[in-house]
């Protein structure tokens, strides 16, 4: 069995927009939500630049509720609530699944329950430590919440999470298993710890003089990557179960390639990149000329920048397709990146509009690659490939098709 | 019979903090699943009962879990009981 698999609903609850139309307009206007962020806790603080995901949990949810919800699972519930408005789960709720992808799981809950034991001293943690921590937390809300009875799978493969959930979602409607799933991925981590061990790791960009512009893709000035926080989520459906209830289609996932580079934890491989792009490309049966527009994972790191580059090249080579990266406006969102970033693709496709790579002011030699500097542009085209590689060498590849 | 009253009120102003509920909606006889008090949430305030009045409400009363508001406040009266009897 293999049957067409299409995008019926799309939620996002991002940095640069709670909708999918305003981070859309965000999108093509150029729009960085990248500011310095401040945390601080009882010993220290610490301030880096990254892309909050800014809104009220109160205004969405009862204080009974939020106490077993932590913020990545409070993001998940907002975007799936979009993606899902109007699905008839009554109807298809038992063979639709929630495929999610998460890297690290309720990171605040992690951080009280953990300073309350070390650092106040506390004898006993909260009961609700331990699911509001676990990563598939807001896959288990999903389903509750919208009675989706299918598979229930979270996916923790780092910056390749939600693609991975996305591809693993889509061949599972292909081949029969269920006829829908919401997919995509949440994150949420900017609390103290966090940041520290990002900071750590020696990846972050610095915020510079403007930091608004701190996040620089396959530009020479790359100081590195910005954290970003959110949840984006799509409602996959058999193409035959969506036209037969009337559903509005806003794109076709018709290819989906995963590898691993299997050299590095953390130092990306152009090789493992490559099989990734073809066997995405190869999955969708399209010759890499179909391609018009790929959403690179483009994280602003150099070692990152330059193997994807390299890796786009060797793939689509002599043909170059127009390349961005959208993480220069709303910053890397972990295991909920892939999922935003496909998001994006679908919005390249429906508008015929290539979304920029900001503050691409001196291209690096090493990337030759259209990468379409700081403004939108129209194009035409059919199909469009979207990347995310992840530490531990994960690579995902995902189609679409207008 | 104060004490009781006084546990009442405790208990109510809690509810109300933790959860978001109001006066009114916390009757004695209010049965709090019907408020979307779960399990989960349950454990979780019962924990909050635990610091604020230092009991131990774990395992050595019989009284099950409480389902109203008046049940917890029982439940509390009985651990604070227990308490008090186990001093020197």
């Amino acid at each position: 069995m293999r049957r067409r698999v299409v995008i019926t609903g799309v939620g996002v609850c991002s940095p640069l927009g709670h909708t999918l139309q305003d981070f859309s307009e965000a999108l093509f206007a150029g729009r960085s939500a990248i500011r310095l962020f401040e945390c601080e806790a009882d010993n220290g603080k610490i301030a880096v630049p990254a892309a909050v995901t800014n809104f009220d949990p109160e205004a969405h949810f009862s204080k009974l509720e939020l106490t077993t919800l932590d913020r990545f699972s409070q993001m998940a519930l907002l975007a799936g609530r979009e993606a899902l408005a109007g699905y008839p789960v009554a109807q298809y709720g038992a063979r639709t699944g929630v495929y999610m992808g998460c890297g690290m799981g309720g990171a605040g809950q992690i951080e009280t329950t953990y300073r309350d034991l070390f650092l106040k001293g506390a004898r006993r943690v909260r009961p609700v430590s331990v699911i509001n921590i676990m990563a598939n937390a807001a896959a288990g809300h999903l389903a509750i919440r919208h009675h989706l009875a299918g598979p229930n799978l979270t996916f923790s493969n780092a910056c390749a999470s939600s693609a991975n959930a996305l591809g693993e979602a889509m061949r599972a409607i292909r081949h029969g298993y269920i006829d829908a799933a919401v997919a995509g991925g949440a994150e949420s981590l900017l609390v103290y710890g966090a940041v520290h061990a990002w900071h750590a790791l020696g990846v972050l960009a610095k915020p510079g003089d403007d930091v608004s512009s701190a996040c620089r893709p396959f530009s020479a000035d790359r100081t590195g990557l910005v954290l970003g926080e959110g949840a984006a989520l799509l409602l996959l459906e058999a193409e035959e179960q969506a036209l037969a209830r009337g559903a509005t289609i806003l794109a076709e996932v018709v290819g989906y390639g995963d590898s691993c580079d299997a050299s590095h934890l953390t130092k990306p491989a152009a090789e493992g990149q490559v099989r990734a792009m073809r066997a995405a490309l190869a999955d969708a049966g399209l010759a890499p000329e179909r391609i018009g527009y790929v959403n690179a994972h483009g994280t602003a790191t150099r070692a990152g920048d330059v193997e994807e580059a390299a890796a786009i090249r060797e793939v689509f080579a002599p043909l170059l397709p127009p390349v961005s990266a959208t993480k220069s406006m709303h910053g890397h969102l972990l295991g909920a990146a892939g999922a935003l970033e496909c998001v994006a693709t679908v919005c390249a496709l429906r508008e015929q509009r290539l979304p920029p790579t900001l503050n691409l002011a001196q291209p690096d030699p090493l990337c030759a690659l259209d990468c379409v500097p700081n403004q939108s542009r129209a194009a035409s085209f059919d199909y469009a490939l979207t990347n995310s590689f992840a530490f531990g060498g994960s690579n995902a590849s995902l189609i679409l098709k207008r | 019979m104060r004490d009781n009253v006084a546990v009442m009120i405790k208990i109510q102003s809690m509810l109300e903090k933790q959860f978001g509920f109001t006066p009114e909606q916390l009757a004695p006889e209010q049965v709090l699943a019907d408020l979307g008090v779960e399990s989960l949430s349950m454990v979780e305030f019962m924990f909050d009962l635990e610091n604020e009045f230092s009991i131990d409400l774990s395992g050595s009363n019989n009284l099950g879990v409480p389902r109203t508001v008046a049940e917890l406040v029982a439940l509390v009266e009985a651990a604070l009981a227990e308490k008090a009897a186990a001093k020197p």
